[in-house]
């Protein structure tokens, strides 16, 4: 096995709150490759942008992460100090998130953000500015002297996201972290994202963990998925195969959900209920309220993990044989 | 059809001004729709077409600069305060966003009572009772357990399924909703969409529903409008225009759509949608269209037959 990039094992992120500890994150297991594209799917709440957040160590308070190791290659990340890790979300692990505007200065040009990405001192030589015109270039801005030259807000929300990626790529980081990057954005913009996602990919080698709610989204550009509920990954698996053979019944559901415009419209059968609240979760099998399969055990034992293959896995008791 | 459309707009057009300057941003141009008896119409549109706008100026909400908005046949700028009273009650609104548009000081019992109280559908005495049934109607059983709670103690769909519910208390005849269920996680996604499909049936309300997603917008419409840049470029019955897309504007988004039965997206459209304060002369796709043809800069073109039922406003047949 060859040492992964990125290695997270049995992360637990918790929050203090009146309501007592709510497990944003429990006992999460992962890893990324190099050049790979993995994508962590779940709905709101489920602890996929807390994982994230955790893996920059940017859980904000009252937050801590309780439990784990993440390690990046091959440095535990959490014994870091501050000012290195500092470094690390500079120069190694580059950063997306959703809302592109708020994570820009309103009063620096795009040219004096991208020039702050590269260093604190802030070269303003010629090579300094020939390198954030390639920056911006290489997102696909066609008029990057101009564009280095706006604001903000001169921007539209595609355009914000394209600056916010070349910043972050301009220090050549091996891994991108993207937090549901074309979310805000209209769909023929976020194709062009993607695609841009993509090709920056393959030009630069560098791994991709793609979060996000919508796994047509991240179908097209992961090789490999995780899908999380209530702060466990569920599943986790080649996309080929999660989208072939689903072994959980929420994997399932998220899939009976998708609606494709390519296709004549067909019965939408919901789940019921909603995510359990994570200050008290059901025992057992956290899923099993809302399970349209559930079984007596689900409800006493939480499933264990089950492969199916290499690298395919599920947590469900229905893979089990015979049932305990 | 002989019957009057629920509601049209004809030839409307809405004008914003632009703070400091002269010049004024077009957002609604020209457009025609109509919205008949028990059918789901969706106005399919990205950020800054037009399509909240137009939604709004149907409801009375937007003051138009041009044409008219026709409410089974009368002209609504010029109804009695009477018969604007009975057109308030009858054309209903649902938000996208369910946080921002339930007041969160007042228990669930007092928002649905207010729109219950104010155009008299029950005696004071039989609300609360009137109140429990509608939240009973959208699936929060038993309702008259949820009523003293505050909008903070429930989730989105739920918060949804109380929008609905606050719509419905004065048994519109039509239903505007404006992305409903964008802001809901496709699991409660597909229960408010089922809610919506059922309660159109059971009630017999006619729905347009204002959506950027097509996966969405097959499941739920009969028939289907997109709009661009403030102007409709094609409409047509739902199976046609998905199977049959006529505007290259509208192939470009079907291709944009995530889809799970074509193993690679389509190119994606390229440049950006132009700002509506400076839109393009001549057709206001024609700077993203890949067919551009000179004569495309010069000429607007109208909505025109293309097959029975579905028009498209392009000058070519692609």
């Amino acid at each position: 096995m060859s040492a992964a990039l990125l290695a997270v094992e049995d992360l637990a992120t918790s929050f203090a709150t009146d309501g007592g500890t709510l497990r944003a994150v429990d006992g999460v297991s992962f890893h990324v490759d190099a050049g790979e594209a993995i994508g962590i799917v779940g709905e709101s709440g489920s602890g996929k942008s807390m994982t994230a957040l955790s893996i920059l160590r940017l859980v904000p308070n009252p937050g801590r992460i309780t439990r784990g190791r993440i390690s990046l290659a091959g440095r535990d990340l959490l014994a870091l100090s501050e000012a290195a890790m500092r470094g690390v979300r500079r120069t190694e692990i580059a950063m997306i998130f959703q809302d592109a505007g708020a994570y820009l200065n309103p009063v620096m040009t795009v040219g004096e953000q991208i020039a702050e990405a590269i260093g604190p001192a802030r070269p303003r030589d010629a090579a300094a500015r020939a390198r954030i015109l390639a920056a911006l270039s290489s997102v696909q801005i066609a008029d990057p002297a101009r564009i280095a030259r706006a604001y903000p807000h001169e921007l539209s929300g595609g355009m914000q996201q394209r600056v916010l990626i070349a910043a972050a790529l301009i220090r050549e980081p091996r891994l991108i972290l993207a937090d549901e990057p074309t979310t805000a954005l209209d769909a023929t913009v976020q194709q062009q994202i993607l695609a841009c996602l993509a090709d920056l990919r393959q030009r630069t080698g560098a791994a991709l963990l793609l979060i996000s709610h919508d796994l047509a989204v991240v179908a097209q550009i992961c090789d490999r998925l995780h899908i999380m509920y209530a702060g466990e990954i569920v599943e986790h698996g080649p996309v080929r195969e999660i989208f072939a053979a689903p072994k959980h019944p929420y994997t399932r559901a998220l899939l009976d959900a998708i609606l494709d415009p390519w296709q004549p419209p067909r019965a939408l059968v919901p789940l019921d209920g909603a995510p359990p609240d994570m200050a008290a979760p059901p025992p057992g099998c956290r899923f099993h309220p809302r399970c349209p399969q559930a079984m007596a055990i689900c409800a006493r034992t939480a499933p264990p993990a089950r492969s199916f293959g290499d690298a395919h896995a599920a947590r469900c008791w229905l893979n089990e044989e015979p049932v305990p | 059809m002989s019957e009057a459309p629920i509601l049209a707009a004809e030839g409307a057009a809405v004008r914003f001004a632009v703070r400091g300057s002269k010049k004024q941003v077009m957002a609604v141009d020209g457009v025609d729709l109509a919205l008949h008896a028990d059918e789901t119409v969706a106005l399919v549109g990205e950020s800054g077409s037009g399509k909240t706008t137009l939604g709004l100026a149907l409801l009375g909400l937007r003051s138009l600069a041009g044409g008219r908005v026709a409410w089974r046949g009368r002209d609504v700028a010029s109804l009695d305060r009477h018969t604007l009273r009975r057109f308030r009650r009858d054309a209903q609104i649902v938000f996208q966003d369910p946080y921002a548009s339930l007041n969160p000081r007042l228990t669930i019992a007092e928002t649905l009572r207010r729109p219950l109280a104010l155009h008299r559908i029950v005696p004071a005495d039989a609300q609360r009772d009137e109140s429990a049934r509608l939240l009973d109607r959208v699936g929060l059983q038993p309702g008259a357990l949820y009523l003293d709670r505050y909008p903070h103690e429930f989730s989105g769909g739920q918060r949804q399924r109380i929008a609905i519910a606050r719509a419905l208390s004065l048994r519109p005849g039509l239903l505007v909703a404006d992305e409903p269920v964008s802001a809901l996680d496709v699991s409660i996604r597909s229960q408010v969409l089922n809610l919506l499909t059922e309660l159109r049936q059971a009630l017999g309300l006619s729905m347009l529903f204002l959506s950027h997603d097509l996966g969405v917008v097959r499941f739920i419409a009969s028939r289907v409008a997109v709009m661009y840049l403030g102007r409709l470029v094609e409409t047509g019955p739902t199976r046609a225009l998905f199977e049959t897309p006529r505007h290259p504007y509208t192939r470009a988004l079907l291709a944009a759509a995530p889809s799970l039965s074509r193993a690679v997206a389509g190119p994606p459209l390229a440049g950006e949608p132009p700002l509506p304060s400076d839109p393009p002369s001549g057709c206001r796709f024609r700077t993203r269209c890949p067919f551009a043809k000179p004569r495309c800069a010069e000429e607007t073109p109208d909505l025109r037959d293309a097959a029975a039922g579905h028009r498209v406003a392009c000058h070519f047949d692609l």
